[in-house]
């Protein structure tokens, strides 16, 4: 990848040219088939995802199966939780089509960051940003959760107390 | 067909008419808790007896439960649900707080001297006192129960929990019974066939009855239609019936039977059979004896114009469906014997209160309960086609719905 390329992503925005070169030496270029594991839930690999073409599938386990949460195509990131926090992979991630990914290692940027406080700043306070994004998507969805059974064409768990409800109230004057 | 299926065949016929899930449904069939308990006891003879009791307690969300104890060899868990849930249904159709409940002892009471009746009552009492209470569930009299045991249950009930009248009702008025309680059932079929009858713009002094059955609720009806100018041209007991053109005297027919305990020897027109009595050309036909009697055998033969199910469950499904087919009326057990529970439920209140009415009041008060609930039965069925068993199931069922949605599960 071409220092100007990194640039143009979201974690990367803002980066002077040597300091991106410098990343640029330490991604690690990887392929994918479509179908093919790149993360799994769980896993304890920590370093940071850029894909560079193709589309991935970000899902998670749940007690009615496997629950698809995201779609993620070139310039997207992933794996910024595990990377910033030392825990496990929220999710799992496959790849949708042939995939091209590069993969930037935790302590790579552990001791860029400690030579080059200030990229480190920068490309931390841009992985926050990302992160609040996703916090703030979080919380429409949770609001959707609450507000869902007020309205009669819920397809969640609470359709049928729905159908109840009308069945005793709407249709009968007892 | 058992009491268990018909009443399970009537429920799945209005839930379908209302269109519940099949989850709903069995939502409202499965009892809240089904208690069965071991009632072990010294005979008189020395023999060391164990008897089986049960107490199914179906569902509590419009109130305490409510249900009869009967002591009949007989007794079964599936028989004592389907009653436990026709009791639910019930106490919702005449609109009183309660939810529904049944329970027994599996025994022939007559083997038992008077003695092992009430050791084996209190000792029934020692097992269930935890799981009933005022305002949990409230037994009361059945097949095999009288005053006299309602009496031994609330004392012994007592020893556990101090002054209790109202954990039980049906009790003698000499402990905390209420007026009007003994002939309210009979009563009840009494003003609902005279309801009946008005939809008609017909009246009791012009119609001509049948009445399967002269005990408790069988003797009071004939009393009630009697009075009100009904001629009442067959009664029956387990002796045979018996049949008068002109109309049975029924204060007569009761003064008979409280000298000699049977009809047995009452002498009128002709004596029939109690197979003959149902196929009688009356109005009226009322089976206030046992369940079941009405069947596809001889649904067909039926020549009344409208059947007041008094007893419990005797029409059975498929002789329900010929009669319709017939265009033959039937008021269905659910509100027709409601009468009782419905002044069961004033004898608690007036336990709950320490204050006793008077016979006008409670027979007032029955009234216009019962008034309402057939009102609304009736006003049901019209408008929606169905018959008045249907309607009545719906709106038990709705009402009890309604209160589940309310609280929440």
């Amino acid at each position: 990848m071409l220092p100007t390329e990194l640039t143009t992503l979201q974690v990367f925005h803002g980066l002077d040219e040597p300091d991106a070169a410098r990343i640029c030496e330490g991604l690690l270029d990887r392929e994918f088939s479509p179908g093919e594991s790149v993360l799994t839930e769980g896993d304890d690999t920590q370093a940071l995802w850029l894909i560079l073409s193709g589309e991935c599938i970000v899902s998670r386990n749940s007690e009615q199966g496997e629950r698809i949460l995201a779609v993620l195509n070139a310039g997207d990131v992933f794996g910024e939780m595990s990377f910033v926090r030392n825990a496990p992979h929220s999710a799992s991630i496959i790849a949708a089509t042939p995939l091209k990914v590069c993969c930037y290692k935790r302590e790579e940027f552990l001791t860029f960051a400690a030579e080059r406080p200030e990229a480190g700043y920068m490309i931390a306070t841009n992985i926050a940003c990302v992160l609040a994004e996703r916090l703030r998507r979080m919380d429409t969805w949770v609001c959707d959760m609450f507000e869902r059974p007020k309205t009669l064409d819920d397809s969640g768990s609470r359709d049928e107390w729905q159908n109840f409800r009308s069945a005793v109230y709407t249709n009968w004057d007892f | 067909m058992s009491a268990y299926e018909s009443a399970s065949h009537y429920f799945q016929t209005a839930a379908g008419v209302m269109d519940l899930s099949p989850n709903m449904q069995k939502l409202l069939l499965t009892p809240e808790r089904e208690v069965k308990v071991q009632v072990a006891m010294k005979m008189d003879n020395g023999d060391i007896a164990t008897f089986v009791g049960f107490r199914m307690q179906h569902n509590s969300a419009r109130g305490p439960m409510k249900g009869g104890l009967r002591f009949h060899h007989e007794v079964d868990a599936d028989e004592v649900l389907a009653l436990a849930s026709l009791m639910t249904w019930k106490t919702a159709v005449v609109d009183i707080p309660y939810g529904g409940a049944k329970g027994g002892i599996s025994v022939d009471p007559r083997s038992l001297s008077g003695n092992e009746l009430e050791l084996m009552t209190r000792k029934f009492v020692d097992e269930l006192q935890d799981v009933i209470g005022p305002d949990k569930d409230i037994p009361a009299p059945d097949m095999g129960t009288n005053a006299q045991v309602m009496a031994w249950i609330v004392n012994q009930y007592e020893k556990f929990h101090g002054f209790n009248p109202a954990i039980v009702t049906g009790k003698p008025l000499e402990l905390h019974g209420a007026d009007g309680r003994e002939e309210a059932t009979g009563r009840g079929v009494g003003l609902l066939t005279e309801a009946l009858l008005g939809k008609f713009d017909r009246t009791a002094s012009e119609s001509t009855i049948a009445i399967q059955g002269f005990g408790n609720v069988g003797s009071w009806a004939a009393d009630y239609l009697h009075s009100a100018g009904a001629r009442v041209v067959a009664i029956s007991d387990i002796s045979g019936a018996f049949y008068d053109s002109k109309g049975i005297h029924i204060p007569a027919a009761i003064a008979y039977v409280r000298e000699h305990g049977t009809l047995k020897g009452f002498e009128t027109e002709k004596m029939i059979t109690n197979e003959e009595l149902l196929e009688l050309e009356v109005d009226v036909l009322i089976p206030a004896a046992l369940g079941g009697v009405l069947t596809k055998e001889n649904a067909g033969n039926v020549r009344a114009s409208y059947i007041v199910e008094a007893a419990n469950g005797p029409v059975d499904p498929e002789a329900d469906d010929i009669l319709q087919s017939k265009e033959i009326i039937v008021l269905p057990d659910i509100l027709a014997n409601a009468g009782g529970v419905t002044v069961s439920y004033f004898e608690w209140v007036q336990n709950q209160q320490y204050f006793k009415w008077d016979l006008d009041r409670t027979r007032n008060e029955l009234s216009k309960k019962l008034t309402a609930a057939f009102d609304k039965m009736w006003s049901i069925a019209t408008e929606k086609h169905i018959s008045l068993r249907s309607a009545a199931y719906l709106i038990g069922i709705g009402r009890v719905g309604r209160a589940t949605v309310l609280a929440g599960i």
